[in-house]
């Protein structure tokens, strides 16, 4: 079979034809058992594949969407703003006052938090460019598996950023602390569990999130000397099982 | 009442009203974390994607050309982030994570499960750009004109990627007693 004829097939597959293309794949059909057999097995194919089942996507992520993009608030200009703009600074050009305020504005927008990611079990070493775009820092990742108990934390924390997104996979068995010294670190705002079943509990200079499955939250920590960090256990019934530092200020 | 369109949405966004952006992500993010499911595989790392399309789209709607529709526009930035993604999970070995096949709805009988796994396995073994290329035709049901506004290609260069393709994924289907 030529070119012509298995592109004409697959555009009939794809319900791209002409009723003269249908007609001259109805003859071709006819007369060609290769043909035929070519048909049928895209047309299984397509089948297959329009009939893969729509994965639901986590309950939280709309939240976690509009967390991000509301935390990330640079206005949006109008394109004819923009347009003006770039006429206005061919006469003016822009003095060093007008790129600190973009610097400026740069610097604010970059301060933002971020989200929580649920970390599999086995990637703990998982440097995080793989995540969310404007993640800069690494994801410090802590994992356990004791018994019928597991648990996975990822913290990520954004360059420059005060705010840490944690996110937890936790079972029964485990709780996640996080503690840091409070004369070095003031927590300034909390937001989440994202799902009702868990439970998030703050004392001076410790916060834990129970519940079981996917967990989040998010901690608006602002270090007050260099060098901070938050240490951050998996605490199962037995006591801490895992520990990890981790610094949240250069 | 009649649902407002994405043009409505996207002006009220670039009039200041940063709601109209909450009605657009909601529109839209099943369907953009399903893209980038079948992408990467791992539901984690799809849901980042997600993310981060919302985040992107939002930061460059100033700069959304009012002549595209808003979600090729989307879907656009959905293969590229997920390409991204793919070419930055390549350096790194054995970062196999939460796979699609676990998200699968519990309400399947076990060989549909095996089936979609199937699917996706062989999906995987397909370059990015002819996964892409399935995943918007197949799964998403885009026309070869959307699909090429979406990887900027002509429409004749869709196509033939398409198909060979699809010829790469039914050999590979056919390796696993699928098809």
């Amino acid at each position: 079979m030529d070119a012509k004829n298995r592109d004409l097939l697959n555009r009939d597959v794809d319900g791209a034809v002409t009723d003269t293309d249908r007609q001259q794949v109805q003859r071709l059909l006819k007369r060609s058992a290769e043909a035929r057999r070519f048909h049928a097995e895209l047309t299984r194919l397509s089948r297959l594949l329009s009939g893969v089942a729509e994965v639901d996507p986590p309950v939280h992520l709309a939240n976690r969407i509009r967390a991000a993009v509301h935390g990330h608030d640079a206005p949006i200009q109008p394109r004819t703003h923009i347009w003006r703009e770039k006429l206005t600074s061919l006469v003016h050009p822009p003095t060093p006052l007008r790129y600190g305020s973009v610097f400026a504005g740069g610097l604010v927008a970059g301060l933002f938090l971020f989200m929580t990611f649920l970390q599999p079990l086995d990637r703990s070493s998982v440097p995080d460019s793989a995540a969310a775009g404007t993640v800069v820092g690494r994801a410090e990742s802590i994992t356990v598996a004791a018994g019928d108990a597991s648990g996975s934390v990822r913290v990520m924390r954004l360059g420059g950023s005060s705010e840490l997104a944690v996110r937890m996979t936790l079972n029964r068995g485990i709780v996640t602390r996080l503690s840091f010294d409070p004369s070095r670190i003031t927590l300034k705002g909390i937001r989440g569990p994202e799902t009702p079943s868990g439970s998030l509990t703050v004392r001076e200079g410790v916060v834990e999130l129970a519940g079981t499955g996917i967990q989040a939250c998010t901690l608006d920590l602002v270090p007050r000397t260099p060098g901070a960090s938050v240490a951050v256990s998996l605490m199962g019934a037995e006591g801490e099982l895992l520990r990890k530092s981790i610094p949240i200020a250069d | 009442m009649t649902e407002r369109s994405d043009e409505e949405f996207v002006r009220q966004c670039r009039s200041g009203d940063r709601k109209a952006y909450d009605a657009l992500v909601e529109r839209y993010q099943r369907t953009i974390y399903n893209v980038a499911i079948r992408m990467v595989r791992d539901r984690d790392d799809a849901a980042d994607v997600t993310q981060s399309v919302f985040v992107k789209a939002y930061e460059g709607l100033a700069k959304f050309d009012d002549r595209f529709k808003f979600f090729s526009w989307l879907y656009r930035i959905a293969v590229n982030e997920s390409l991204n993604l793919l070419s930055q999970r390549k350096r790194f070995d054995g970062l196999e994570g939460v796979d699609v096949a676990e998200t699968i709805d519990e309400g399947l009988d076990d060989e549909t499960v095996e089936r979609e796994a199937s699917i996706q396995g062989a999906l995987m073994l397909l370059k990015s750009d002819q996964r892409a290329i399935i995943v918007l035709k197949h799964m998403q049901g885009l026309s070869y004109e959307e699909i090429g506004q979406i990887m900027d290609l002509p429409v004749k260069r869709v196509k033939s990627r398409l198909f060979s393709a699809r010829q790469a994924l039914r050999d590979h289907l056919r390796k696993k007693g699928v098809g």
